[in-house]
């Protein structure tokens, strides 16, 4: 019997099972020595100005008088106070979730603070009446207090318990916060009739991983309308496990970070499969097949995909007017969605209101409009299928398992002639076959019962492309005129469609203008394919300029330079996730003033970032009349581990070093 | 009784007896084009009435249509109120419009989220919100919102701004305040011209009515928008608020108001009593006792937020703070005239509009415009200010979230105006001294001392008191403008005064600072003091309002290579103007490259035809700033 499978995360967190001699702290509430308050720092950060000493909690399956299981969850955290920085540590947020008449209900709490006076520990008791209520939301209340009578060096304590009547919904555990911890540790005793997958992530290795098997006896009340109530009375096997980690470093959000929640050490539950005593198992996690043959039937996802009445086909053909060819038809189908439909919610993998409706009042959530696009070209009688993925702020999801909880996002993909493409129609300004860099985070499972085909949409597999050329000659009247046109990549041509909905493209010009550390006209300014989604844009102008210096110094890569360092801290503790890789060219061909020689060039080079993974190239050539250069930047890669922070750092603080190199050109006297 | 709920609702009915008329009235073809100019949103009609029924109740209700052109205007198409103990959302309709003004959809009171609306701050409140959007985004499109709000208070009226915000016109907008007979309005109008038109038959009622505003801009530096833009604030005079009674005639009543839920709170326990004396009975210099005691309330608080219901006017009680050991504002502040009482220091709680670079409140409206709370300590010559919910702040230093404004002082006797401090460009200083050399492959090694004074430590002030050692360097490793670096080391020292300062040491180490092209070395010896901001240069509306004003003093002295000498220096540049002065000048000394920089800028309004000379004075600035000396090998 499948008891605990463990996720296969992050191969660095499959540590096995601790040694035997794994020493749990025994902590008892109120029970503070003065002896707590000696240590000035502790030995898991010794900067710290608050430290977690203890956190511990357990969730445990009882019977409850309503048919069936809850969870009792219980936690007790004592955390120290080193200084007035970490006061915020003080103050508490609890959480409770409720749907209708299930709520999530608190049981018990109680907090101390406790200070050292002259030797003596005193204890400050939390009143019942400074605990303050809530509701946030719809779903969600929440209980806050703040400890009393705190000072630097205080100790508090917090100990709670609730009671959760959803057995499926395991509470997940963090081990790591924003301030260290010194010992957490989570307990769970689960009878077997649920089992549940286990997924686990983070960087610190457990000091306490142990299972084990025992009996409970649970007494399940049933009532019914009647208002009579049975009681069953049964044993079941659980299975007890304890994890727990030892001396935790607090985690903090670095640049190039898709979401802390994917670092950060944490456990967390999926049910899998349920199995009542005398009747049969039911699988709660199935295969990606049989999960995706339920969401097609379910009323809030696919059921209705297929729907072929006539109120589809006249809408379809309304929209596809004009088109020729079924390529052309996807794109009406599309482009008519897209430009039509309002997303009211970026996180969604379930209809709001039935399509039709979505249809009739041009809003909803991404899944009822990439929904209602699939749809739509079914009904065209196109390959068109849904697909789900989890968005980079959402966290990682797990390709193996089809756990839906994990997945927040519906995107469309259609074939024709044997060509795929991904759509998303929720988003104003992405063309056809493009997807927000907010996909990219893995991959997305096409949903079909035949064949859930994976498709990846890792950053890796995506690039930056991006072409600069500018001319330079002598104009034959004692100047300089030229041209620049820059091929802009898919993402910073999204930027810039984003830029314009602000700014004007004169106003955009008279920036590039000012860049300039000379004084330039520039002319036949254009930004071409701004409202073509489908391509990259390109900017393009044409520029008049007359040295008179003696000397003229002369930045080659002009305004297209990196001018700092993207990597500003100096460690890393975790991967470096860029939303893409990189290939940017810049071509420079320049006439010598007349009148003016060659004092001095930059020198070529070339690096290589880690043997194939990324190279710098910066070509320079001169002949009679004029000088050549080619910048070129690649990165064949978004996702690099901690250890090539350093070089990663390098090779761009070099790239930003030859980037600010200078051509001298020296007048030639008369 | 009954009589004036129907003469409202035929006044209602007459109101709005235009719109049924017409079928397609938000038809965006029928908006005038002058209206369409720099416009993202039109607001095609607006009705607001405020109704006062008696001291301690009012119904506010709203009707507003709003044409959303492109997707700018769409920040305007939602709709958002919120309430609390003393405010009640009796009802909301709301429909969609398409272009050709057929409605197209209905609001439903499913749809309308209701959240909390206490902030991360806060502990307890009881602030909530509702709101709504149609999420439509075929432009244009029309939103109507029809809204009927219950207060038990009146201490807020609302104020009328019908262009609310830039790139927003208004084809009709009326505000109507309805009172009872003898009940005494204040109001005050900004940019509008006429008197209300008031009628009085059972109750009395004003209403002010505007047609086609054309387009605001806010600009960099503008002023406050209701001298802009047509405006009306109300307020009262007798007004009752959670069973307390008040009068907002003049200041001195509205303190008196203020004053009676704050009276009597001073109770202190024995033990704190005791701390007290012992720590200032010594003391025979009255500022110092003052320091003495800031100090200790500052290390035995903490800033907590509760404000339920009245006591979000009311203070805790100093027994409260001293069991607990925190409190809001209100309630530090009261505990910390209460420390003072007790050793028989008079001080007044003082009211005042909080927030960096705000201006300050409509200083001859009287009404409640205040959102914090400070402690003012009357001395022969001067007052001592105190802010008494930061617990590491120098005493008697305001900084920039609550000086230079207007603030309500509050005693027995009622309430006076007084302005806070003003700091100026003596007191908020960069003074910064750079001594560096750069090698032969351009590698920077500097060391930078600089003292920061007055408003010019505020942000460094708050980043060192909230950040440990490791933080610090952290914040410091990215912070800095310079293209790759690393910070060696690293000091703060901070000075407490009156104007209090802080002195920073950095040493800086920048591996390709200087760019080498063979033979020549480029360096910009400007490090850290560079203008960036670039002001737009469109044509300008509206006066210039500068609110903060500042001097910064640079010297830096870049030591060469050996064997290089100079090939070219930026041009020194130097200017006086009404804004304030600026000198950069780049020189060689020996082997040196000296750079001496100074930045004065003044606060003060100027017209907007100062703005061209404003917008090159930056613009100059940005170019001299980032100058750059060449030198060269010297051959042989």
């Amino acid at each position: 019997m499948r008891k605990f499978v463990r996720g296969l995360l992050l191969p660095s967190l499959l540590v096995l099972a601790s040694p035997v001699f794994s020493q749990k702290p025994s902590v008892k509430f109120g029970d503070i020595q003065p002896s707590d308050f000696a240590p000035t720092a502790y030995a898991v950060d010794s900067s710290a100005s608050g430290v977690v000493l203890y956190d511990v909690g357990s969730s445990k399956y009882e019977g409850n008088t309503s048919g069936g299981f809850s969870i009792a969850f219980k936690r007790h955290t004592r955390i120290r106070l080193l200084n007035r920085n970490s006061f915020d540590l003080a103050t508490i947020s609890i959480p409770l979730y409720a749907s209708g008449a299930a709520e999530e209900r608190i049981e018990s709490l109680e907090a101390n603070t406790y200070n050292l006076e002259n030797g003596k520990v005193e204890t400050f008791k939390l009143d019942k009446g400074s605990i303050f209520k809530d509701r946030l939301n719809k779903n969600y209340t929440v209980r806050k207090f703040t400890l009393p009578n705190i000072k630097e060096g205080s100790i508090i304590e917090i100990k709670y318990s609730f009671v959760s009547p959803y057995p499926g919904d395991l509470r997940s555990w963090y081990f790591q916060g924003e301030y260290p911890v010194v010992w957490s540790e989570y307990k769970v005793s689960i009878p077997t009739i649920y089992d549940f997958v286990t997924l686990t992530q983070g960087y610190t290795p457990y000091k306490v991983n142990e299972g084990s098997m025992g009996i409970e006896n649970y007494n399940i009340l049933d009532g019914d309308i009647a208002g009579r109530s049975e009681l069953y009375s049964f044993r079941s096997d659980i299975v007890n496990h304890t994890w727990a980690m030892e001396n935790v470093p607090a985690l903090k959000k670095e640049s190039f970070t898709t979401t802390l929640d994917n670092h950060i050490s944490k456990i967390s539950f999926q049910l899998s499969r349920v199995k009542y005593p005398n009747s049969p198992a039911k699988n709660i996690m199935n295969s990606w097949n049989v999960v995706s043959e339920e969401l097609l039937k379910d009323e809030d996802f696919g059921a209705n995909l297929a729907q072929n009445g006539s109120y589809w086909s006249d809408e379809v053909k309304k929209i596809t007017a004009g088109a020729t060819t079924p390529l052309e038809s996807a794109k009406k189908i599309f482009e008519y969605v897209r430009d039509n439909m309002s997303c009211t919610n970026y996180s969604a993998k379930y209809l709001s209101n039935p399509l039709k409706k979505v249809y009739q009042t041009k809003n909803g959530n991404v899944a009822d409009i990439n929904l209602l696009l699939t749809t739509l070209l079914k009904n065209k009688g196109l390959d068109a299928r849904p697909a789900l993925l989890s968005t980079r702020d959402h966290g990682k999801a797990m390709e193996l398992y089809p756990i839906l909880e994990k997945l927040n996002y519906v995107i469309s993909r259609v074939v024709i002639d044997d060509k795929s493409y991904l759509l998303d129609a929720s988003q104003n300004k992405l063309g056809f076959g493009h997807l927000d860099l907010d996909c990219y985070n893995g991959f997305a499972r096409i949903i079909d019962k035949d064949f859930p085909e994976l498709i990846n949409l890792s950053a890796d597999s995506i690039r930056e492309n991006k072409l600069t050329s500018v001319f330079i000659i002598n104009d034959g009247k004692g100047g300089l005129k030229g041209s620049f046109v820059s091929h802009l990549g898919d993402y910073e041509s999204t930027g810039l469609r984003e830029k314009f909905v602000k700014t004007t493209q004169e106003d955009y010009f008279k920036e590039i203008k000012k860049g300039f550390s000379f004084d330039v006209d520039l002319s036949n300014q254009k930004v071409d394919s701004l409202k073509m989604y489908e391509d990259p844009v390109t900017v393009s102008y044409d520029m008049q300029f007359k040295p008179e210096d003696e000397m003229i110094y002369l930045n080659p890569v002009f305004g297209e330079a990196w001018k700092e360092n993207p990597f500003k801290s100096a460690e890393r503790l975790y991967p470096v996730e860029m939303p893409y890789g990189l290939n940017e060219t810049f071509l420079l061909n320049m006439e010598i003033p007349k009148g003016y020689t060659i004092e001095e060039l930059p020198k070529s080079s070339r690096v290589k970032f880690n043997e194939d993974e990324g190279m710098f190239e910066y070509m320079v050539v001169k002949d009679a009349n004029s000088i050549q250069l080619r910048s070129s930047v690649k990165l064949n890669k978004a996702t690099f581990s901690p250890d090539d922070y350093q070089n990663l750092r390098d090779f761009f603080g070099y790239i930003v070093k030859k980037h600010s190199e200078q051509i001298v050109l020296k007048k030639i006297k008369a | 009784m009954k009589n004036k709920i129907l003469c409202a609702l035929l006044l209602s009915l007459f109101a709005l007896q235009s719109f049924a008329a017409d079928d397609n009235k938000y038809a965006a073809s029928k908006i005038d084009p002058s209206l369409l100019k720099d416009a993202s949103a039109v607001k095609r009609v607006e009705y607001i009435r405020y109704e006062i029924k008696d001291l301690g109740s009012a119904v506010y209700y709203y009707k507003t249509a709003v044409t959303i052109l492109n997707e700018n205007g769409d920040k305007h198409a939602g709709w958002y109120e919120g309430y609390d103990k003393y405010t009640t959302i009796r009802s909301v309709d709301a429909s969609l419009y398409d272009a050709a003004g057929k409605k197209i959809r209905s609001l439903k009171n499913s749809e309308i989220s209701d959240r909390t609306g206490s902030s991360e701050g806060s502990l307890a409140d009881d602030n909530r919100y509702k709101s709504h959007n149609f999420f439509y985004k075929v432009y244009p499109y029309t939103v109507e919102y029809e809204v009927e709000i219950k207060r038990n208070d009146l201490m807020f009226m609302p104020s009328w701004m019908p262009v609310e915000d830039d790139e927003y016109t208004v084809e009709s907008s009326i505000f109507e305040i309805i009172s009872p007979l003898d009940y005494k309005l204040r109001y005050k109008a900004f940019h509008y011209d006429k008197e209300p038109v008031i009628t009085s038959t059972k109750e009395k009622v004003y209403h002010w009515e505007v047609k086609n505003l054309t387009s605001v801009k806010d600009e960099y530096a503008g002023p406050e928008w209701q001298k802009i833009t047509p405006t009306v604030i109300a307020g009262a005079t007798d007004f009752e608020i959670g069973g307390f009674k008040g009068n907002m005639s003049d200041w001195k009543e509205f303190g008196k108001f203020v004053y009676s839920l704050k009276q009597n709170r001073d109770n202190l326990p024995p033990a704190v009593k005791a701390a007290v004396h012992e720590l200032a009975d010594d003391e025979p210099n009255v500022k110092k006792k003052i320091a003495l005691l800031y100090n200790y309330m500052q290390k035995n608080t903490r800033y907590i937020s509760i404000q339920l219901g009245i006591g979000g006017w009311q203070p805790f009680d100093a027994a409260y703070v001293a069991e607990k050991k925190y409190g809001d504002c209100k309630a530090l502040t009261n505990y910390m005239f209460s420390l003072l009482k007790e050793v028989g220091i008079r001080s007044v709680y003082t009211l005042v509009k909080s927030g960096t670079f705000k201006r300050s409140i409509v200083e001859d409206f009287p009404s409640q415009q205040f959102n914090h709370v400070i402690l003012s300590v009357p001395m022969q010559k001067d007052t001592v200010w105190l802010e008494c919910t930061d617990q590491t702040l120098s005493a008697g230093y305001l900084s920039g979230f609550t000086s230079n404004r207007f603030a309500l002082m509050v005693d027995e006797d009622g309430g006076h105006l007084v302005k806070t401090p003003a700091y100026n460009f003596n007191d908020n200083l960069q003074i910064r001294k750079v001594t560096a050399t750069v090698d032969e492959n351009g590698k920077l090694n500097a060391d930078i001392q600089t003292q920061y004074s007055g408003m010019q430590q505020d942000d460094l002030f708050s980043m060192i008191n909230s950040y440990s050692k490791k933080e610090q360097l952290e914040y410091l490793k990215k912070e800095i403008d310079l293209p790759t670096y690393d910070i060696t080391s690293f000091d703060y020292k901070t000075i407490s005064s009156r104007i209090p300062a802080i002195d920073e040491k950095l040493n800086v180490v920048a591996e390709h600072y200087a760019q080498v092209s063979g033979k020549r070395i480029f360096i910009e010896p400007n490090l850290l003091s560079k203008t960036t901001l670039k002001l737009s240069d469109a044509e300008r509306q509206n006066d210039i309002d500068l609110i903060y004003e500042y001097r910064d003093v640079d010297t830096v002295e870049i030591a060469l290579p050996a064997g290089f000498v100079t090939e070219a220096l930026p041009q020194p540049v130097s200017f006086t103007n009404k804004f304030g002065q600026y000198k950069i000048n780049y020189k060689v000394e020996g082997d040196k490259v000296v750079l001496t920089r100074l930045f004065e800028r003044k606060a003060g309004k100027f017209p907007a035809s100062d703005y061209k000379e404003l917008v090159k004075m930056y613009a100059d600035m940005y170019k001299a700033d980032r100058g750059k000396v060449v030198v060269v090998k010297k051959e042989g």
